[in-house]
């Protein structure tokens, strides 16, 4: 049992420093033969891994669906044979003509595509009601924030900003181009440097929450 | 094959900082092993209103609902973001074995479908249960969603409507099609609690203008930290606080020297 569990253990984070190293090896000095050789074949593994993972994926969702059909939730059942039926037919079509078939062109263009546009476009107003409902000030800090999106909101995306005050504009553009540019640079480096500090970690076999075994 | 050295392919400065941070790790870490490096990570709310929204959601017999960001997949530059995220799965995924709140995780939208998401957390789901002493009662808790991203999206809002849950974390590296779900979140009345380190802080904001309570930039990467409070996991927080000031310093100085017509750390930092 110990070593089960040992094993379960260290064995994952020994693959994991072993492929990392490579990796990296392979990106600061090309051309080594233990890495460059290697790399390739740890990318087609990820390929095979992503490969046996996608039809796992398919068959749940399937499974989960025919449990609503089965169980004739109310309002949900109809939907799932619908889904199940598109998904034998883009199967089909996939398997028979590839994603070039005229089938598989027209059910993406006029089916799937004005959908999934129509999901991108409520985004914005999501968005846009979101922005109001946090509109308050309630810190000095919050203040500062609504003072420069107003100016944002005035200068560059109203036009009515720069009828009432033509300096809105240039305002807008200089905040947009230095203080915001600057603070996504904040953001840039303190995210960068986080998240190679956990790859290090990581590699190192430091951060293992995610994959602890009980004991 | 010839073999080309990182100072001739231009990654002078990148590959010195990546051995400074391999080596500072490996020494802090020690340290901190040893009891002789010690740090303190401040209280994120975010981090406490996790139990609180567990806590409310089994008071209300309603579900805790969980979501993998659209935009990570573990062979991307997202991976830590994911493994973060897998950390915080893990913890509220024990905390509703704890309680007894039933618990909705939806999985999809990334590259490559999701799919390869999929059995990592199924097998978190299944540990945590399993060491909670409740096996076999994770039936019906991972869902498949969709593998393009606005499907996926509209997925998590359709289920957080019919589901009506009581909590909403989606604390991963999502892309636009977190607003879908934490509108919802809005709409149930649910507590949502959204984290996430895009680079460049891209999303962000939005989680800060749609969720509760939020974790964003390095905050998200304490997750671990604050999870475990083991004195390892804490040095490497420390240690990418120390590098910041480090860059800040660089940065301040390299200004400096430049106007007075020295630009050596330019240069260095210019060699790739």
């Amino acid at each position: 049992m110990a070593t089960r569990i040992h094993l379960r253990r260290t064995l994952p984070l020994l693959i994991t420093l072993i492929a990392g190293v490579l990796i990296i090896l392979d990106f600061f000095v090309s051309g080594l033969p233990v890495s460059s050789q290697s790399v390739p074949i740890l990318s087609k593994w990820a390929t095979i891994i992503w490969g046996f993972a996608m039809p796992y994926s398919v068959l749940t969702l399937v499974i989960d669906h025919l449990k609503i059909i089965k169980k004739q939730t109310p309002g949900r059942w109809y939907y799932s044979i619908w889904m199940l039926v598109l998904i034998a037919l883009m199967l089909y079509q996939g398997f028979t003509e590839g994603t070039g078939g005229d089938l598989y062109t027209e059910l993406f263009t006029y089916m799937a595509a004005p959908v999934l546009s129509t999901v991108s476009g409520m985004l914005g107003l999501y968005a846009l009601a979101a922005s109001f409902r946090v509109w308050h000030a309630r810190t000095p800090e919050a203040l500062t924030m609504i003072i420069a999106g107003y100016l944002v909101v005035l200068g560059i995306i109203a036009p009515i900003g720069e009828i009432i005050w033509p300096g809105f504009g240039p305002l807008a553009n200089f905040f947009n181009d230095y203080v915001f540019k600057a603070e996504r640079t904040v953001f840039y480096i303190g995210t960068s440097v986080s998240a190679i500090l956990l790859g290090i970690r990581t590699l190192l076999g430091y951060e293992t929450y995610y994959m602890r075994v009980e004991d | 094959m010839a073999i080309v050295p990182f100072w001739l392919q231009g990654r002078t400065a990148s590959s010195i900082m990546t051995i400074l941070l391999f080596l500072f790790t490996v020494y802090l870490t020690s340290q901190a092993r040893k009891g002789k490096f010690k740090t303190h990570i401040r209280e994120l709310p975010a981090y406490d209103a996790i139990e609180e929204g567990i806590g409310r959601a089994t008071e209300m017999n309603r579900p805790v609902f969980w979501a993998t960001g659209d935009k990570g997949t573990l062979f991307n530059e997202l991976a830590p973001h994911v493994l973060t995220s897998f950390a915080g799965l893990r913890y509220i995924s024990e905390l509703c074995v704890k309680y007894g709140a039933k618990q909705i995780v939806c999985v999809g939208g990334t590259k490559g479908g999701g799919a390869d998401l999929l059995p990592y957390v199924q097998a978190i789901i299944d540990e945590a249960y399993t060491a909670g002493g409740k096996p076999g009662e994770t039936e019906g808790i991972v869902r498949y969603i969709a593998s393009e991203g606005s499907a996926y999206g509209a997925g998590l809002q359709g289920t957080i409507t019919r589901e009506n849950p009581a909590a909403v974390m989606i604390i991963a590296p999502f892309g636009d099609n977190m607003i879908p779900p934490a509108e919802a979140a809005g709409r149930v009345g649910a507590i949502s609690i959204g984290g996430g380190a895009r680079y460049g802080g891209s999303m962000d904001h939005h989680y800060v203008a749609f969720c509760d309570y939020w974790m964003i930039c390095d905050e998200y990467f304490t997750f671990g930290a604050l999870l475990t409070h083991e004195p390892a996991t804490e040095a490497g927080i420390a240690i990418g606080d120390y590098t910041k000031w480090v860059l800040i310093a660089l940065t301040a100085l390299g200004f400096l020297f430049l106007q007075l017509g020295m630009p050596f750390i330019k240069n260095f930092l210019s060699m790739g």
